[in-house]
């Protein structure tokens, strides 16, 4: 088989080499999605988990900056809370 | 325990590669090898999640970190009012935000192990079904 295609019930046959190529393995979980016209097959595993392990890295963005962005949510609740009680509730 | 809730806080360090990402990863190698264990985080926390990489950067970083959130053997859950509620007592007796009282709520619900990188969750040590590793 050379080509790849969904069957009646939804299964998607992917050509020996393509699945050697992605290296999927039996039950491996994948992640499906769509990019312009094609349908893109990801396999969950080490590799990929690497990949997005700092995806953020040079955006400005740490986990110390989103531990204190979610610090600051915090008053801005407790404010509400307070303009609910003072408006009669 | 079976069940794992993420925090936007444990995403966040994993996205970051912060202290801990290397235990996320973990994490999630095992949420695909091993069928009975499963992955869990609230809408709202992804939406947490977003909406601080939009502060702090722009939207489009937000997409692509929603994007690779997605992508990971964490299903979403969108909280009913029975969670919600919960949440609300949660936040009604402790000094949480109500995000993370969602995020509490789910985990007792599931009697899952909540993966958090933010200490807040120290507040909620003790109450019945609430278990939390920290990175």
């Amino acid at each position: 088989m050379n080509r790849s295609f969904f069957s009646a019930d939804g299964k998607i046959q992917l050509p020996e080499a393509m699945i050697r190529q992605l290296d999927l393995q039996p039950q491996m979980p994948v992640h499906l999605f769509v990019e312009g016209n094609q349908v893109v097959i990801q396999p969950l595993n080490a590799v990929y988990f690497e990949t997005l392990r700092g995806l953020l890295i040079g955006e400005g963005i740490s986990a110390e900056t989103i531990r204190e962005d979610k610090a600051l949510d915090l008053p801005f609740e407790e404010r509400k809370l307070n303009h609910l009680f003072s408006s009669g509730l | 325990m079976n069940n794992l809730i993420f925090d936007s806080s444990a995403l966040a360090a994993y996205l970051t590669d912060g202290p801990g990402a290397g235990d996320v990863s973990d994490w999630l190698l095992r949420l695909v090898g091993e069928t009975e264990l499963h992955g869990w985080m609230s809408t709202t926390a992804a939406g947490e999640l977003y909406h601080m990489v939009m502060r702090r950067k722009n939207e489009q970083t937000a997409e692509r970190a929603l994007r690779a959130l997605t992508s990971l053997p964490i299903q979403l859950v969108e909280p009913d009012l029975e969670l919600a509620v919960e949440a609300a007592k949660l936040k009604a007796t402790h000094a949480i935000s109500y995000v993370d009282a969602l995020t509490a709520a789910l985990t007792i619900r599931e009697q899952g192990l909540l993966i958090a990188a933010d200490p807040i969750f120290e507040e909620l040590r003790g109450i019945p079904h609430f278990s939390v590793q920290y990175l």
